[in-house]
Protein backbone atom coordinates (compact mmCIF):
# COMPACT_ATOMS: atom_id res chain seq x y z
CA UNK A 1 0.00 0.00 0.00
CA UNK A 2 2.78 2.43 0.97
CA UNK A 3 5.07 1.32 -2.53
CA UNK A 4 1.31 2.06 -4.33
CA UNK A 5 1.09 5.43 -2.60
CA UNK A 6 4.45 6.67 -3.46
CA UNK A 7 3.97 5.50 -7.12
CA UNK A 8 1.06 7.18 -7.09
CA UNK A 9 2.85 10.48 -6.00
CA UNK A 10 5.76 9.68 -9.00
CA UNK A 11 3.44 9.10 -11.90
CA UNK A 12 0.74 12.06 -11.21
CA UNK A 13 3.25 14.37 -13.11
CA UNK A 14 2.62 18.10 -13.70
CA UNK A 15 -1.31 18.68 -14.90
CA UNK A 16 -1.34 21.25 -18.30
CA UNK A 17 -2.85 24.67 -17.73
CA UNK A 18 -6.11 25.22 -18.04
CA UNK A 19 -7.61 27.00 -21.55
CA UNK A 20 -7.46 30.63 -20.40
CA UNK A 21 -5.32 30.16 -17.55
CA UNK A 22 -2.23 32.38 -17.72
CA UNK A 23 0.98 29.82 -17.76
CA UNK A 24 3.10 32.15 -15.84
CA UNK A 25 0.84 32.57 -13.32
CA UNK A 26 0.20 28.64 -12.70
CA UNK A 27 3.88 28.42 -12.44
CA UNK A 28 4.39 31.04 -10.51
CA UNK A 29 1.70 29.69 -8.18
CA UNK A 30 3.34 26.34 -8.42
CA UNK A 31 6.70 27.38 -7.41
CA UNK A 32 4.74 29.46 -4.65
CA UNK A 33 3.42 26.61 -3.00
CA UNK A 34 6.89 24.60 -3.76
CA UNK A 35 8.89 27.46 -1.69
CA UNK A 36 6.62 27.25 1.18
CA UNK A 37 6.73 23.62 1.51
CA UNK A 38 10.63 23.48 1.22
CA UNK A 39 11.47 26.52 3.44
CA UNK A 40 8.84 25.03 5.78
CA UNK A 41 10.72 21.37 5.97
CA UNK A 42 14.28 22.49 5.98
CA UNK A 43 13.61 25.11 8.55
CA UNK A 44 11.40 22.91 10.86
CA UNK A 45 14.06 19.77 10.64
CA UNK A 46 16.22 22.21 12.01
CA UNK A 47 14.45 23.50 14.31
CA UNK A 48 13.75 19.45 15.73
CA UNK A 49 17.17 20.24 17.44
CA UNK A 50 19.07 23.77 16.75
CA UNK A 51 21.99 22.75 18.96
CA UNK A 52 22.74 19.67 17.14
CA UNK A 53 22.58 21.10 13.91
CA UNK A 54 24.62 23.80 14.87
CA UNK A 55 27.33 21.28 15.88
CA UNK A 56 27.42 19.09 13.19
CA UNK A 57 25.91 20.47 10.08
CA UNK A 58 26.55 24.56 11.05
CA UNK A 59 26.36 25.42 7.42
CA UNK A 60 22.94 24.21 7.20
CA UNK A 61 22.37 25.97 10.04
CA UNK A 62 23.35 29.23 9.05
CA UNK A 63 21.38 28.43 5.85
CA UNK A 64 18.40 28.37 8.01
CA UNK A 65 19.36 31.38 10.13
CA UNK A 66 19.99 33.46 6.60
CA UNK A 67 16.13 32.23 5.83
CA UNK A 68 15.31 33.55 9.10
CA UNK A 69 17.19 36.70 9.20
CA UNK A 70 14.39 39.16 10.80
CA UNK A 71 13.83 41.48 7.32
CA UNK A 72 11.48 44.74 6.60
CA UNK A 73 8.27 44.37 4.79
CA UNK A 74 5.98 46.92 4.94
CA UNK A 75 5.80 48.64 8.51
CA UNK A 76 7.00 45.12 9.73
CA UNK A 77 10.25 44.89 10.53
CA UNK A 78 11.09 41.68 11.83
CA UNK A 79 9.20 39.03 8.79
CA UNK A 80 11.68 36.43 7.99
CA UNK A 81 13.41 36.54 4.71
CA UNK A 82 12.05 33.45 3.80
CA UNK A 83 8.47 34.82 4.19
CA UNK A 84 9.46 37.78 3.00
CA UNK A 85 10.87 36.85 -0.67
CA UNK A 86 7.41 34.75 -0.95
CA UNK A 87 5.53 37.83 -0.47
CA UNK A 88 7.54 39.79 -2.91
CA UNK A 89 6.77 37.27 -5.65
CA UNK A 90 3.13 37.04 -4.05
CA UNK A 91 2.54 41.04 -4.82
CA UNK A 92 4.37 41.00 -8.34
CA UNK A 93 2.34 38.35 -9.17
CA UNK A 94 -0.95 40.18 -8.52
CA UNK A 95 0.58 43.40 -9.89
CA UNK A 96 1.10 41.25 -13.16
CA UNK A 97 -2.46 39.87 -13.05
CA UNK A 98 -3.83 43.44 -12.64
CA UNK A 99 -1.68 44.88 -15.05
CA UNK A 100 0.34 42.42 -17.74
CA UNK A 101 3.01 45.00 -18.64
CA UNK A 102 6.40 44.09 -20.08
CA UNK A 103 7.56 45.22 -16.83
CA UNK A 104 5.39 43.74 -14.42
CA UNK A 105 6.20 40.41 -16.23
CA UNK A 106 10.30 41.28 -15.70
CA UNK A 107 10.07 42.10 -12.02
CA UNK A 108 7.83 38.99 -11.26
CA UNK A 109 10.15 36.60 -13.78
CA UNK A 110 13.24 38.09 -11.61
CA UNK A 111 11.34 37.77 -8.36
CA UNK A 112 10.84 34.01 -9.05
CA UNK A 113 13.94 33.46 -10.33
CA UNK A 114 15.37 35.15 -6.64
CA UNK A 115 13.12 32.77 -5.20
CA UNK A 116 13.83 29.37 -6.88
CA UNK A 117 17.48 29.80 -6.12
CA UNK A 118 16.95 29.53 -2.86
CA UNK A 119 14.27 26.86 -2.53
CA UNK A 120 16.68 25.05 -4.89
CA UNK A 121 19.48 25.73 -2.02
CA UNK A 122 16.90 24.62 0.40
CA UNK A 123 16.38 21.75 -1.32
CA UNK A 124 20.48 20.70 -1.06
CA UNK A 125 21.02 20.89 2.06
CA UNK A 126 17.67 18.67 2.90
CA UNK A 127 19.23 16.08 0.43
CA UNK A 128 22.47 16.75 2.36
CA UNK A 129 21.15 16.38 5.66
CA UNK A 130 19.10 13.74 5.42
CA UNK A 131 21.69 11.62 3.60
CA UNK A 132 23.01 8.32 5.89
CA UNK A 133 26.04 8.90 7.35
CA UNK A 134 28.81 6.23 6.21
CA UNK B 1 26.35 -2.40 27.25
CA UNK B 2 26.51 -1.98 23.38
CA UNK B 3 22.69 -2.42 23.31
CA UNK B 4 21.79 -0.27 26.07
CA UNK B 5 23.78 2.59 24.54
CA UNK B 6 21.76 1.67 20.74
CA UNK B 7 18.79 1.66 23.24
CA UNK B 8 19.73 4.91 24.81
CA UNK B 9 20.30 5.73 20.72
CA UNK B 10 17.11 5.22 19.85
CA UNK B 11 15.32 6.85 22.56
CA UNK B 12 16.88 9.96 21.21
CA UNK B 13 16.26 9.69 17.66
CA UNK B 14 12.45 8.17 17.87
CA UNK B 15 11.22 11.91 17.92
CA UNK B 16 13.44 13.25 15.79
CA UNK B 17 12.38 10.42 13.16
CA UNK B 18 8.77 10.90 13.71
CA UNK B 19 9.04 14.72 13.30
CA UNK B 20 11.20 14.25 9.77
CA UNK B 21 9.21 11.67 8.65
CA UNK B 22 5.98 13.54 8.75
CA UNK B 23 7.59 16.82 7.53
CA UNK B 24 9.23 14.86 4.57
CA UNK B 25 4.98 13.61 4.03
CA UNK B 26 4.21 17.35 4.41
CA UNK B 27 6.40 18.53 1.52
CA UNK B 28 5.87 15.89 -0.91
CA UNK B 29 2.25 16.27 -0.15
CA UNK B 30 2.58 19.83 -1.36
CA UNK B 31 4.76 19.05 -3.78
CA UNK B 32 2.17 16.85 -5.52
CA UNK B 33 -0.49 19.48 -4.85
CA UNK B 34 1.42 21.89 -7.19
CA UNK B 35 2.36 19.67 -9.72
CA UNK B 36 -1.43 19.12 -10.05
CA UNK B 37 -2.17 22.46 -10.52
CA UNK B 38 -3.77 23.42 -13.44
CA UNK B 39 -5.76 26.73 -13.11
CA UNK B 40 -4.89 30.22 -11.31
CA UNK B 41 -5.84 30.76 -7.63
CA UNK B 42 -8.79 31.53 -6.92
CA UNK B 43 -9.24 34.79 -4.51
CA UNK B 44 -9.85 32.71 -1.57
CA UNK B 45 -6.95 30.41 -2.16
CA UNK B 46 -4.59 33.42 -2.95
CA UNK B 47 -5.95 35.00 0.31
CA UNK B 48 -5.30 31.49 2.43
CA UNK B 49 -1.92 31.41 1.11
CA UNK B 50 -1.18 35.14 1.93
CA UNK B 51 -2.89 34.14 5.69
CA UNK B 52 -0.78 31.10 5.88
CA UNK B 53 2.51 33.01 5.19
CA UNK B 54 2.22 35.78 7.57
CA UNK B 55 1.09 33.37 10.56
CA UNK B 56 4.41 32.52 9.77
CA UNK B 57 6.34 35.13 11.22
CA UNK B 58 4.89 34.38 14.98
CA UNK B 59 6.37 30.65 14.34
CA UNK B 60 8.93 29.08 16.47
CA UNK B 61 10.65 27.48 13.60
CA UNK B 62 10.77 30.77 11.55
CA UNK B 63 12.62 32.39 14.56
CA UNK B 64 16.30 33.31 14.61
CA UNK B 65 18.76 31.60 17.62
CA UNK B 66 17.92 33.51 20.75
CA UNK B 67 21.62 35.06 21.34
Amino acid sequence: MGLMGLMGLMVGGCAAVKPGADAFVVRTEQAQTVAAATFDFVLRMDQANRGMWQTNAPAFHDFCEWLRTPTAYGAALNVPRCVVMQLQVDDLKLSYQAAKTAGNSNALFLAVAVLGTAVNQSASWSNIVTAPVR
Amino acid sequence: MQAAALAQLAIVMLPLIETGVSQFIAWITELRTAAQQSGEWTAAQEAAFRAALLAKTGDAAYGPDVK
